[in-house]
């Protein structure tokens, strides 16, 4: 067993994770906000109260490694390099969004910085990092390919095809399960016997870990030697991440009873961002003031994006048939 | 020019790919070293290792989205599902990603990756292991599929499929397997979406799919020596499919009959039927007929078997009606 | 900072909802998480809870019971401490809907085609669609034929039986009638066109067998006497193309390839017999006709007709072709016939000699 060889990170690595945090909070809001003024349509699943799982694991990651994110993915996306103007000028529909408009929230891809796509379906992802991990592996690089996925997608074949061939091979990916309870609207302990995502990796002969995916420093620490040991040829692991969304599972939709809202107030009392405020403030690190500058330069640079992003021209609609077959579509730019 | 067998010549081309392109592996059940069901890799174990021929678990689903996340990171990957019937398992994901990744992307990525099985109602194999299923595919955009009918067909449309950009679907009927006939040496590549003249003729177009495309022929030589000529005509891929070259013989013939062992409803001869209507409307001097195996699952006893196939003798006799009208 | 309360989007594809009822009042404070007001939207009345804090202040006059507004709509502001709310209310975002599709109709003239099937259809008789269009290019009324095909479909073979036998069709005249009939081995014949097959500079073998018989005809009526008026004579010949047609006019001055370039594109049989240097092409090969003879309208109306060139189907042996001519012999003797046919003959059995 490979024990945790990752430091704590330092103080500027600490404020740029509270950064991320930060950046991907108020992206969230801003699109709460456009959604709800008719800006935006479709699918919209926020991050809100998860920030701590994509930021704490992103931080390990480089440009050439793959993330695999999930129709909850703009923590993802934002994690591995998305900027928010590509973000939200992709989810109105913009020729300079992430994918030019044809994707919105579920579909944002840009390779260039590893980001291989969020994704309308459950499980894919874990066998999609997988079989990058195999070439990885094959062309013998260093890279690394994480998958993230849900609790409703552990309930999924893929969860098992992907585990049993994973560890089987020693592939170098990183499984995290964002376990959020509710799979949609179906707590995941209705839908299942055993609750622990973990175990169930174990019962592959898969190195599984859990995180309080709540605790910026409890993931970054994990993931990190999650990513350490796929990168130095030591075979996948899966990290369970214990965490809650504290939105309604997509905009637009009303909180029907399947939770409560004791149960809401809980898990926004344990929300990362305050969690790592407080650790910075108590062990001395930062002060509030320069806590509330920095998410105020945040969020204006989010709602300059978010600006920017409205004025963006809609794409061309002559565009819709390109790219279907490499006939039409031209040699591959990243 | 040697004779090699079909299977023989699509694994030369296999195996003249994977020595030529290092990122090209193989994953499916029993083809590392004992070669595959269907022969499809005997002796490329031996060559290339277990991380290019590699056995897997029965996941067919897992394995098959496993080649296409291991194409986006610049892989060659070739899914070798046995029976089509198998690759059923993982068409959600063929469809959700491999064939949308390139457009979802705007070009930015792409999903080279080869899925071949066998498929075909033969030798009683019945419900589970003698379906066709390459409509399916056809009807999406993104995928290519091709159906070779010969054995230089199976080596160079195989080549072409593992230089290919895009998901190819290759599907070899298991009748077709054992056919000998002449094979190229080498650098052999047929491109897609060019149809075979395979006989020509002036009275009437026959259009075959895969196993069916012999069996035109044969009714082909049994007309010519009444004095009837028909073109036969191998599309090769059904998607792209080449039309322009259907076209060209309806203008010559006036009359076109599509055989094909597959299910009426929905199927490549109806897009073919439909498509010929469409652009040579005025050459028809006779409604364009289908030939088509009958709608229900493939059974087991050869009694069955024989009501459920298309035999030689139906193509003679559906061409001469057509000849009449 | 005034928040704005807005009609938001419920579900993923509201466009309006109609207001229900304020759950706060002007100058209440509001908490994130409050419901404020509700709205039903999709049959189900919905309250819609707050995203900010702060106190109410309501818009006059937009959010009353029982009105219908747009998803965006601004319809209060939540207010700070002392904070006046903004004078003018932002425009109304607007939603994002998809635009209307509009298909454009095109007003054109009726097609005669489709009036003719229509006509068809009332009288019920049936054609099949190649049928229609020979009948078209042959200007033959294929109402009138007798079918064969399947229930009574009219035919391709059914138009050109009726063009040959004649009844139907172009108005053939009052003279009567001969016809002359040879074989003539085409042996060389077939070795010029082997050559010309393997030459580069030969882009169309077609056009030029067709140059060449044309050509051979000219030099046969030049050795001939007979009086068979070059402008009174057509040439119709059957090749891979189909059966084509030709006046002998002119040829003499033009060379094979020449003659070869000015035969692209196939024009009407009438267009051609009015003597231009065109060909007209019908697709007879599914016929298997050796020859054709059919009805023309020739001032003196000779007719000579080259057959299917026979090939054996070894390179290089023995093939043939067959000639005919028809004419009427109140214009030329059938001495003079027979004569210009055996000349003929002899040219396209002999082609490199009468082609040099």
């Amino acid at each position: 067993m490979h024990k945790s060889e990752v430091a704590l990170p330092d103080l500027p690595s600490l404020l740029k994770l509270y950064r991320k945090m930060v950046e991907i909070r108020k992206c969230e809001e801003s699109l709460i906000k456009a959604f709800n003024s008719g800006l935006m349509y479709g699918g919209c699943h926020t991050y809100i109260g998860q920030e701590a799982i994509a930021s704490g694991v992103s931080a390990h990651l480089n440009d050439d490694d793959f993330v695999f994110g999930t129709h909850r993915g703009h923590g993802h996306a934002l994690a591995k390099g998305l900027n928010p103007f590509e973000l939200f000028a992709e989810l109105y529909g913009r020729s300079e969004g992430a994918s030019g408009g044809r994707g919105g929230s579920m579909h944002l891809f840009k390779p260039s910085i590893g980001l291989m796509g969020t994704n309308g379906i459950v499980g894919p992802s874990l066998l999609l990092a997988t079989g990058a991990a195999y070439t990885f592996k094959m062309l013998k690089t260093s890279r690394v390919a994480v998958a993230y996925f849900g609790d409703g997608g552990v309930n999924n074949g893929a969860f098992h095809e992907g585990c049993n061939m994973a560890a089987n091979w020693d592939l170098p990916v990183v499984f995290i399960c964002e376990n959020n309870l509710y799979a949609t609207e179906i707590p995941f302990a209705s839908v299942t016997k055993q609750t622990s995502v973990a175990k169930r990796g174990e019962s592959y002969g898969l190195h599984s870990v859990v995180a309080d995916g709540t605790n910026i420093l409890d993931v970054h620490a994990k993931a990190g030697e999650a990513v350490k040991r796929a990168r130095e040829g030591h075979g996948p692991t899966l990290l369970e991440c214990l965490t809650y969304r504290h939105r309604s599972h997509s905009e637009g939709m009303r909180e029907s009873g399947y939770r409560t809202k004791e149960e809401v107030q809980l898990w926004k009392e344990r929300d990362p961002i305050k969690a790592l405020a407080a650790h910075l403030l108590e062990a001395g690190l930062a002060t509030d003031s320069e806590l509330l500058a920095l998410a105020k330069e945040v969020g204006l640079l989010v709602d300059e994006s978010n600006k920017r992003a409205l004025e963006s021209p809609e794409p061309d609609a002559a565009t819709q048939f390109e790219h279907v077959l490499a006939a039409n579509s031209g040699s591959l730019h990243a | 020019m040697r004779e090699l067998s079909y299977i023989d010549a699509a694994r030369e081309a296999l195996s003249e790919e994977m020595a030529r392109d290092p990122t090209i592996f193989v994953m499916g059940e029993g083809i590392g070293p004992r070669g595959g069901n269907f022969s499809t890799t005997v002796g490329l174990h031996a060559q290339y290792g277990s991380e290019r021929l590699r056995d897997t678990p029965i996941s067919e689903r897992g394995f098959t989205t496993l080649c296409i996340g291991a194409a986006l990171a610049g892989a060659r990957p070739v899914v070798d599902a046995m029976f089509v019937d198998f690759a059923l398992d993982g068409i959600s994901d063929l469809v959700n990603q491999a064939s949308k990744m390139r457009w979802m992307s705007s070009g930015r990525l792409e999903v080279p990756l080869v899925v071949r099985a066998c498929m075909g109602v033969f030798s009683s194999a019945a419900a589970h292991h003698s379906g066709s299923y390459y409509s399916f595919f056809a009807h999406i955009p993104g995928f290519q599929v091709v159906l070779p009918s010969s054995p230089a067909d199976a080596k160079g449309l195989l080549k072409t499929a593992l230089r290919s950009r895009d998901p190819v679907i290759f599907l070899e009927h298991r009748a077709l397997l054992a056919t000998k006939g002449p094979v190229p040496d080498g650098e052999y590549l047929i491109p897609f979406g060019q149809a075979a003249i395979v006989h020509e003729g002036t009275d009437l177009t026959l259009v075959g799919l895969s196993a069916m495309v012999p069996k035109c022929l044969e009714v082909a030589r049994t007309l010519a020596a009444e004095g009837i000529t028909v073109e036969v005509i191998d599309p090769r891929t059904v998607a792209p499919l080449d039309v322009a070259t259907i076209c060209a013989s309806v203008k010559k013939t006036g009359r076109l009959l599509i055989v094909e062992e597959d299910y009426a409803s929905c199927s490549v001869a109806a897009e073919i039927a439909s498509r010929v209507g469409d652009e040579s409307f005025d050459d028809l001097d006779a409604p364009i007929r289908r030939l088509h195996c009958g709608f229900a699952p493939a059974p087991y006893s050869p009694a069955l078997e024989k009501a459920m196939a298309i035999s030689t003798q139906t193509i003679l006799q559906k061409t001469r009606e057509l000849l009449a009208e | 900072m005034a928040f704005q309360v807005i009609v938001p989007r419920i579900g993923w594809s509201m466009e309006k909802g109609v207001f229900s009822e304020w759950l706060k009042h002007e100058g209440e404070f509001v908490n994130q998480g409050d419901a404020v007001f509700s709205i039903e939207a999709d049959k189900a009345v919905e309250e819609v809870l707050s995203e900010d804090a702060g106190t109410l202040s309501i818009l006059a006059g937009v959010a009353l019971p029982g009105t219908e507004l747009l998803v965006g709509t601004v319809i209060g502001f939540l207010l700070e401490a002392g904070e006046a709310p903004p004078v003018t209310a932002p425009a109304t975002p607007r939603p994002a809907t998809l635009p209307a599709q509009t298909i454009p109709v095109s007003k054109q003239a009726p097609d005669p085609k489709a009036s003719q099937a229509a006509e068809a259809r009332q009288t019920g008789v049936v054609a099949s669609p190649r049928a229609r269009r020979v009948s078209r290019e042959l200007s033959v009324d294929w109402r009138r034929l007798t079918p064969t095909g399947t229930g009574g479909r009219v035919r391709e073979r059914d138009v050109l039986r009726s063009a040959t036998l004649g009844g139907v069709g172009r108005n053939r005249g009052s003279g009567l009638v001969s016809l002359l009939r040879v074989r003539a081995d085409a042996t060389q014949l077939v070795a010029l066109l082997d050559r010309l097959a393997d030459s580069a500079y030969v882009s169309s073998v077609s056009d030029h067998y067709e140059a060449i018989l044309v050509k051979l005809a000219a030099r046969a009526y030049l050795r001939n006497t007979s009086g068979v008026a070059a402008s009174c004579l057509a040439v119709g010949m059957i090749s891979s193309e189909g059966l084509g047609y030709r006046s002998l006019r002119g040829a003499e001055t033009h060379s094979v390839s020449e003659l070869a370039a000015l035969s692209q594109g196939p024009v009407g049989l009438e267009d051609t017999l009015s003597g231009d240097e065109a060909f007209t092409s019908l697709s007879l090969d599914s016929l298997g006709l050796d020859e054709y003879l059919p009805e023309y309208d020739v001032p003196g109306g000779q007719l000579l007709l080259f057959g299917r060139l026979a090939r054996s189907s070894t390179r290089g042996e023995g093939a043939s072709i067959a000639l005919a001519l028809s004419f009427q012999e109140a214009e030329v003797s059938l001495s003079r016939a027979a004569k210009f046919l055996e000349d003929v003959r002899i040219a396209v059995e002999d082609p490199f000699v009468f082609l040099a």
